[in-house]
């Protein structure tokens, strides 16, 4: 059975880069392509880490003013995003007639935001209250104390051997 | 030129809330790498100005201290069980050796 049928009328898409090509270009032509693609993507990284660092302005932090009845509430949360960007491209071959050129690339990231506390502004002045999350204190410190525990048996136990 | 690692506070656009104007103060930590980086930010203060003198009104954060505090030990446990590792490493040479 053929696995590259297509619907009536319609040319089959390609699948790969080399497919796109034309048959007869030289293998050189392929090594300028990935170039230009490659500073194409250059370019795009480096927006998107420049957007990274938007996070660092304190619109990012402090939130618009909203009404609610008599009272206006600004809401202040903490900001932590990181990112990177890898690329790699080579071109190379075992003899004269053949050669090849490849690239590749990869990133990853991590955002967290965590509300910290409410600024409210009323008649009676301004009053900042602290939002506590006393699940995740508590989580968070039983789950630091039996490491903390677990890490000073072990050092004990390696100080006395 | 820009640095690779900035740490500062920082003060954004003032708001007018009544009669009070609120400025909000924040601390940021930014680390700049090649193909990448870090950005915390979190809040600090706000500055109240609009009533009477200008006042600097902390923003209390208890799992922010709490954070610290068990990094520091954290820390602190690291470094007593490196030691610990690098002494018996020490005598287990010593020993090795006929010493």
């Amino acid at each position: 059975m053929n696995a590259k049928q297509t619907e009536p009328g319609r040319s089959p898409a390609p699948t790969t880069a080399d497919e796109a090509g034309a048959p007869d270009e030289a293998p050189a032509m392929g090594i300028e392509r990935i170039q230009a693609a490659s500073v194409r993507t250059t370019g795009q990284a480096a927006r998107t880490i420049r957007r990274l660092f938007d996070v660092a302005r304190p619109g990012a932090v402090f939130s618009a003013p909203v009404k609610a009845g008599d009272r206006t509430l600004i809401t202040a949360s903490e900001v932590s995003v990181a990112m990177g960007i890898g690329m790699g491209m080579g071109a190379g071959g075992e003899a004269p007639s053949e050669t090849g050129a490849g690239g590749g690339g990869g990133g990853g990231g991590l955002s967290m935001g965590r509300p910290v506390a409410v600024i409210a502004v009323g008649p009676d002045g301004l009053e900042v209250q602290p939002i506590v999350d006393p699940t995740k204190i508590a989580l968070a410190f039983f789950t630091a104390a039996a490491a903390m525990f677990l890490a000073w048996q072990r050092s004990r136990a390696a100080s006395r051997r | 030129m820009t640095r690779p690692i900035v740490i500062e506070t920082r003060r954004g656009e003032t708001v007018e809330v009544g009669p009070l104007r609120v400025t909000p103060e924040t601390r940021v930590l930014l680390l700049r790498l090649p193909w990448g980086g870090w950005v915390w930010n979190r809040p600090s203060a706000v500055i109240v100005t609009g009533e009477g003198p200008e006042r600097r009104i902390p923003i209390p954060d208890p799992w922010h201290g709490f954070r610290t505090l068990v990094g520091v030990l954290l820390a602190l446990l690291a470094a007593r069980w490196i030691v610990a590792f690098a002494r018996q490493a020490i005598v287990i040479e010593r020993d090795s050796s006929g010493g």
